[in-house]
């Protein structure tokens, strides 16, 4: 049970990998950098989650209950707005990716090649 | 046993887990119903955890996605249901049902949450919350079957 | 005042909800509908956010995944779309409305 949360963040970033690595559309391929990066939000906000700890949020509680671990709480916070911040750039790359080449096929944009 | 806990959990498993069985599969219109399903019930999802956890800092998320679930159900109804993708002929499987689950759902939900919580500012959000829910389903069926 | 049992039963739920969510995103090749379980990702990971006790993280999740991101890419496709049809239009000669 105490290793799911792990297994979890690998499959995601796995599973995000695979659909990044074989897609053939390059709006899809955002889509699955997207599931990838979520594998690091689970990831971190595991490693903070201590059992009978409440959030560390102190206008309704008082200081001194236990508390998960607000420094990844942090991180995964600026986590998840530069995950859409990225995710909006590389949306914008791919539709000048489809007005200068017609596609939107990886598989077709042949002007990267070596 | 927390029973709120509890509810939660079930809502959860049984209510959200169908309705990415049905997001992931099958036509546009079906997909964009089990997403408007899933914010509802996930809403009252929300409220029941504030409840359970003992934290009503936890009913803002509520009150987030009593707004931002139906704009999104909105968003994709105009862009899925509408231009290049139309052609259904009848509609979707599941909206007809969608304002009587929600009602009762909300009622079911935000009734004995406003008892236990007493008179206040926590309860008159609560009744927001649950009006947001209410107005959001009528609106969302009405712009999916209108798609 | 939590139950640790019922905790346990609502991180393995959300937890187990993610993982199946992320996987039908990846396995959903057409965009469009990629993006209708990608607000379902989104809203799943603010459920796990919220029962690992994270709020505020939750809070920019809901903001950011439930209606940002698919909005973003549906309106990518629609752009992608039109773009070829409008090119399709001038290749098979002449100019074409729309």
């Amino acid at each position: 049970m105490t290793v799911l949360p792990y297994l979890v963040a690998a499959w995601i970033f796995l599973v995000g990998v695979y659909g990044l690595a074989t897609s053939r559309d390059l709006v899809h391929a955002v889509g699955c950098l997207a599931v990838a990066q979520s594998s690091t939000y689970v990831l971190l906000l595991s490693v903070g989650y201590r059992h009978g700890g409440t959030a560390p949020v102190f206008s309704d509680v008082k200081p001194g209950v236990t508390v998960v671990d607000p420094v990844v709480q942090a991180l995964a916070l600026t986590d998840v707005v530069v995950g859409a911040t990225v995710t909006a750039l590389l949306l914008a790359l791919v539709v000048q990716t489809a007005k200068r080449f017609g596609t939107t096929d990886p598989d077709e944009l042949f002007a990267l090649r070596g | 046993m927390n029973g709120w806990l509890a509810a939660a959990a079930l809502l959860l498993i049984a209510g959200v887990g169908p309705s990415l069985w049905n997001a992931a599969r099958g036509a546009p219109g079906r997909r964009v119903v089990a997403q408007n399903y899933a914010t509802l019930l996930l809403c009252l999802v929300f409220l029941l955890l504030a409840q359970g956890y003992g934290r009503p800092a936890y009913v803002d998320l509520a009150l987030v996605l009593s707004v931002l679930g139906p704009a999104g159900t909105l968003v994709f109804a105009r862009l899925l249901l509408t231009g290049e993708e139309a052609g259904e002929g009848g509609e979707p499987p599941g909206t007809r049902r969608l304002t009587p689950v929600v009602a009762v759902g909300t009622a079911a939900t935000v009734l004995p949450l406003c008892v236990v919580t007493g008179p206040g500012r926590a309860t008159v959000k609560l009744l927001v919350i649950g009006a947001l829910l209410l107005a959001g389903g009528v609106a969302t069926t009405r712009a999916v079957r209108h798609g | 005042m939590a139950d640790p049992a019922v905790d346990d039963v609502l991180i393995v739920a959300s937890l187990l909800f993610v993982a199946a969510a992320a996987t039908a995103a990846v396995l959903n090749r057409d965009p469009a509908r990629q993006a209708v379980v990608l607000s379902l990702l989104g809203l799943g990971l603010a459920v796990l956010f919220t029962v690992l006790q994270a709020p505020d993280v939750g809070l920019s999740q809901l903001g950011v995944g439930s209606a940002l991101t698919p909005l973003m890419i549906l309106l990518t496709v629609r752009k992608v779309r039109r773009q070829r049809e409008r090119r399709d239009g001038e290749r098979h000669g002449g100019k074409r409305r729309g």
